[in-house]
């Protein structure tokens, strides 16, 4: 694969778009101006980022509970997204779906979920209606480690492998279930070998290297499209900061394994190893980094002045028009 | 439109063939629907028309298959989703209720959810207890969802049409005991609307609210109450949601007197809604307390002589109604 | 949709009425303006129309009932199949104005109570047929159907008045009460008007097809004498005597059954075929139960002719509103004295009641004296 500076700069700013907007979303929310709880993708930003610059906006993704990353990586507006998690109605639902409940059409975002694995078995369907549509479309399951032990992963993939859909099913794996270590709960813990219990390629790939994520992805996806069927990735990978924020992560993590993972944060590790192989220079990352903290700043102000939600609307849109 | 007799069956197939050949998103899933043909024959020709791009066999995952057809709803597809058992819905619930019911609504109306959900209820020949539920109520409850329960072959095939048709999800609910049940059913394009209930038999001393099979039992009951003096109106409401009220009101209206037979059971069931909507909205013209005779209030036995003491039965509703004009 | 059918408002001065007969049952599909009920009030019986087209699904009164004008006396469904009696609006008031006392425990369901208080049935009075004595809506019916007199012609007793029946007697009650009335008595020589009426009876049956009857005349005559003497065109009314312009004259079109008494206007104008072809014309309607409110007011005076019942003379009660009332007998051949010398005559024998507050005898008189004028030389009928 040939790594262009474009191509390091292009992860480089998908990763910073991700990070700065979920650092900025802490602190509004730590203010106490937001309504109900959020899940952090600090840490993750190589998964979204690597998988997501693969696709189009004709191409689906399903996500998770901690689906800010994949959402603002696959295309939707970031401005909106930040009104939808502050519940404003200028945000991209209206504030009816909240941080767990973001759903964008227009870049075939088939919506972050509160329920876990839930995403699985829809992104299987998408890839279904791509089969039938026949124009090449492919879908992407975001799902953590806690969806892999739940009937909706097991009936999701294999429905996926015996049909050769043209599905890509991405394993965030940071270790922890909420609160629960994965290795406590779980008989095998290798996820990517549970790819050939569906007869697919179950593939391992560090989660932090944003590089290798794309090559994969890359890769899996081509063969999505050519109709080989789905691919199962596992992306190692960890949570700088708690399951939720309010939760500081450290009651059920050693601050010792905390500061570990830090030390590989994806998007330094991309800046560094960038810099030295000399593909880019410092200071195009600082302007990135610039842009990013402007954009990022922008979509905050929009947010903010959203106004309330109109009480009027609340029973709008429950049942859909006929026919349509 | 001339009419000829066919079964249930065969009017749910007919309704199928005709829409998968208009709309070619339409595609049909589920267990052994392929080149069996389906269960109870419910999917018949059709895997031999569309082949397996549009009709395929599923295994049993239920959570899966209903999962896949959210998702294809979203990505602009129109899937029916066979689950042939509506205690086999069951594994799928989180599918239903908390995706397919909800996406429209928390998109804000930026993703619709066009999926039928197909399955029959109900019991015939000691089905037993994992086969027999008929829980449609559940459904009922939860806002976004449709729940159709066709009572005849004429109507099965009008109301599947409007089901698939439907921009949301619809949870359509057949009867096994129909099946093979022959009815007159018009040669040309007809559609049901949801929402409209069925008079099927006119009558002045009291209203019989009866869904699915309960509505043929109502209707040989009526005819023998006749001959007592009793005139019976039936009403089959087709649709739980949307539900006719106004149908309903207007028969209580007339006679004073409901009675609501439903082969569910009575706590927290449908018929509670009904009498909680006629006792509200037609208190002044009721002349006795409403009635209803559901199924008793256990799982569902496998043995003859206990399935039918648990269910109501002609004798039964005759009763009633005899209960029903006394009071 | 259902509509109801209310006691109608007819004429100004109607505040109740009752159903003489009920012209549809319930079930029978009707027109728009076909009749479904004669009503009967003060003045007259008469048809009333249905206002829309659809089918009678409840008779809620039964005949010869009285009820205020605006009761709900009956119910048209647009389509048998949305047969069905409107939601009543019951407010919680009427609800407790329906209900038992404390301690009472009768049980009534909710439709009976709803239709106990549109029927003006007690419920205390009700019997209750259902579980546990629950009156239901069938008990409130009989209930209400036992209330309503049985047409019963052994029966003489208990009889509730027919609407007509209790106006007249109101009336007459009232003339009696507040007019001061007095009379004067004449015998006319009706020889003139007889041969007159001979002589045009063929001729105005040929081209006409009409009966001249001597009530033709004697319209005529009143209508001239009123000219003649206008003062008594006039009627006293609340301290005021308020004076006609036109000269109408009511009479009374005596049936075995009722009275009635349409008013001829602008009599004075009129020529003998047209009184003549007005009078059989409302005679016609009456019996028809056809005749509009107001056609039975206006009047200043009234003709009662009883002279085709063998009546020779009589004193009638003059209508309230009116200034007098003339009283006609029987055209009979009785001895006469004509020139000084007993002879047979054709006579006829009138009296006119007077309102004192309107005219003294002498005015009377002088009324009563042109009157007879004009009757015994008919030929100034012509002029």
């Amino acid at each position: 694969m040939e790594i262009s500076p474009d191509l390091v700069l292009s992860l480089y700013r998908s990763m910073q778009r991700i990070r700065k907007f979920e650092l900025r979303l802490q602190e509004v929310y730590r203010s106490g101006a937001m309504p109900g709880f959020i899940h952090l993708y600090v840490g993750e930003e190589a998964v979204a980022a690597g998988v997501c610059a693969n696709l189009t906006r004709e191409d689906y993704v399903t996500s998770t509970h901690r689906g800010h990353g994949h959402a603002i990586a696959k295309g939707v507006p970031m401005g909106e997204t930040f009104a939808e998690i502050w519940g404003k109605p200028i945000g991209v639902n209206g504030g009816r779906g909240g941080s767990m409940h973001i759903y964008d059409p227009s870049c075939g975002f088939l919506g972050t979920n509160g329920i876990v694995g839930a995403g699985i078995p829809i992104a299987s369907g998408a890839g279904m209606a791509a089969l039938l549509r026949g124009a090449g479309q492919v879908a992407v399951s975001f799902f953590g480690d806690g969806a892999v032990n739940n009937c909706a992963f097991h009936e999701g993939i294999n429905l996926a492998g015996a049909l050769a859909l043209p599905v890509l099913f991405v394993c965030e794996n940071n270790l922890y279930a909420t609160e629960t270590p994965f290795n406590r709960v779980t008989a095998n813990t290798n996820v990517a070998s549970r790819g050939a219990a569906y007869g697919i390629p179950g593939i391992h790939v560090d989660g932090n290297d944003v590089l290798e994520i794309y090559r994969v992805a890359e890769e899996a996806i081509k063969r999505a499209r050519a109709g080989q069927g789905p691919t199962l990735i596992e992306c190692a990978t960890y949570r700088h900061l708690g399951h939720f924020e309010g939760d500081p992560g450290t009651g059920y993590r050693s601050k010792e394994e905390i500061a570990e993972w830090r030390q590989r944060d994806p998007i330094e590790r991309l800046a560094h190893s960038a810099i030295e192989s000399r593909l880019a220079r410092e200071s195009d990352f600082l302007a990135v980094d610039e842009q990013v903290d402007a954009e990022v700043e922008q979509a905050y102000e929009f947010a903010k002045a959203g106004d309330e939600a109109d009480p009027g609307k609340v029973a709008e849109f429950v049942y859909a028009e006929e026919g349509s | 439109m001339e009419t000829r007799e066919i079964s249930y069956v065969d009017a749910g197939v007919e309704a199928l063939q005709e829409e998968m050949r208009r709309d070619s998103s339409i595609f049909y899933i589920g267990q052994g629907i392929g080149k069996r043909g389906g269960n109870f024959k419910q999917s018949r020709s059709l895997w031999e028309e569309f082949g397996d791009l549009r009709v395929r066999d599923m295994p049993i995952s239920e959570l899966g298959q209903v999962g896949m057809g959210v998702g294809a709803a979203m990505a602009g597809a129109r899937p029916i989703v066979d689950i042939v058992f509506l205690d086999m819905v069951m594994e799928a619930m989180g599918q239903i209720v908390e995706q397919a019911a909800t996406i429209h609504y928390t998109s804000n109306g930026k993703f619709q959810v066009p999926l039928v959900v197909r399955a029959a209820m109900g019991s015939v020949r000691c089905t037993g207890p994992h086969h027999s539920r008929c829980f449609y109520s559940w459904f009922a409850h939860i806002p976004g969802l449709k729940v159709v329960l066709p009572a005849s072959a004429h109507d099965v095939k009008g109301l599947m049409k409007t089901a698939i048709r439907d921009g949301g999800p619809v949870i359509f609910i057949e009867h096994k005991f129909f099946y093979n049940k022959k009815g007159p059913v018009p040669s040309g394009e007809y559609l049901i609307p949801f929402g409209q209930a069925n008079v099927c038999r006119k009558g002045n001393d009291v209203t019989v609210l009866a869904m699915s099979l309960m509505v043929w039992h109502a209707l040989e009951a009526a005819a023998r109450l006749e001959q007592e003096g009793i005139s019976v109106e039936v009403i089959d409401p087709r649709t739980i949601v949307p539900f006719d009220e106004r149908t309903l009101l207007k028969s209580v209206r007339k006679t004073g007197r409901l009675l609501i037979v439903d082969e569910a059971q009575q706590f927290c069931g449908f018929s509670a809604e009904a009498s909680a909507i006629v006792s509200s909205k037609a208190f002044d013209h009721l002349d006795a307390p409403i009635r209803r005779l559901c199924a008793l209030n256990t799982p569902h036995p496998f043995n003859p002589v206990l399935e039918a003491a648990m269910l109501p039965s002609v004798d039964s509703i005759a009763d009633e109604v005899r209960r029903l004009v006394a009071s | 949709m259902i509509h109801d059918v209310v006691m109608p408002q007819l004429g100004m001065t109607m505040t109740e009425g009752s159903v003489a007969q009920w012209l549809k049952a319930v079930g029978d599909p009707i027109a728009k303006g076909e009749p479904l009920f004669v009503v009967q009030t003060d003045k007259v019986d008469m048809d009333v129309e249905s206002m829309r087209q659809g089918y009678v699904i409840e008779l809620l009164l039964n005949e010869q009932i009285t009820v205020p004008v605006g009761t709900v006396i009956a119910r048209i469904a647009d389509s048998l199949v949305a047969d069905v009696t409107a939601a009543s609006s019951m407010t919680a008031s009427s609800m407790a104005a329906s209900s038992m006392a404390a301690g009472q425990t009768q049980l009534v369901s909710p439709r009976a109570r709803r239709v106990a208080q549109e029927l003006g049935i007690d419920l205390a009075q009700v019997k209750g047929t259902g579980e546990q004595g629950r009156v239901r809506e069938a008990d409130v019916r009989a209930a209400f159907a036992l209330q309503a007199p049985q047409p019963d012609p052994a029966r003489v007793e208990n009889r509730s008045a027919p609407v007509a029946r209790r106006h007249i007697a109101e009336r007459m009650e009232q003339s009696v009460r507040t007019v001061p009335q007095f009379s004067l008595r004449r015998e006319l020589d009706a020889q003139q008007l007889t041969l007159v009426r001979s002589h045009l009876l063929p001729v105005v049956e040929a081209r006409d097809g009409l009966r001249l009857s001597f009530t033709d005349f004697l319209l005529k005559a009143l209508a001239m004498a009123l000219r003649e003497v206008p003062d008594l065109n006039s009627s006293w009314h609340e301290g005021r005597l308020e004076q006609r312009r036109e000269v109408n004259i009511g009479f009374a079109a005596q049936s075995p059954s009722r009275l009635l008494v349409p008013v001829m206007h602008a009599v004075d104008g009129l020529a003998i075929t047209q009184i003549a072809r007005q009078r059989a014309d409302f005679a016609r309607r009456a019996k028809e139960g056809k005749l509009k409110p107001d056609e039975m007011q206006g009047a200043s005076c009234t003709l009662s002719n009883l002279g085709a019942f063998g009546v020779d003379e009589f004193e009638a009660l003059i209508n309230p509103g009116e200034s007098c009332i003339l009283a006609a007998g029987r055209i009979l051949p009785r001895p006469f004295v004509v020139d000084g010398a007993l002879t047979i005559r054709p006579t006829l024998k009138l009296t006119l009641s007077v309102d004192h507050r309107v005219a003294d005898g002498v005015l009377a008189a002088t009324f009563l004296t042109a009157l007879a004028k004009v009757i015994e030389q008919p030929a100034t009928m012509l002029i």
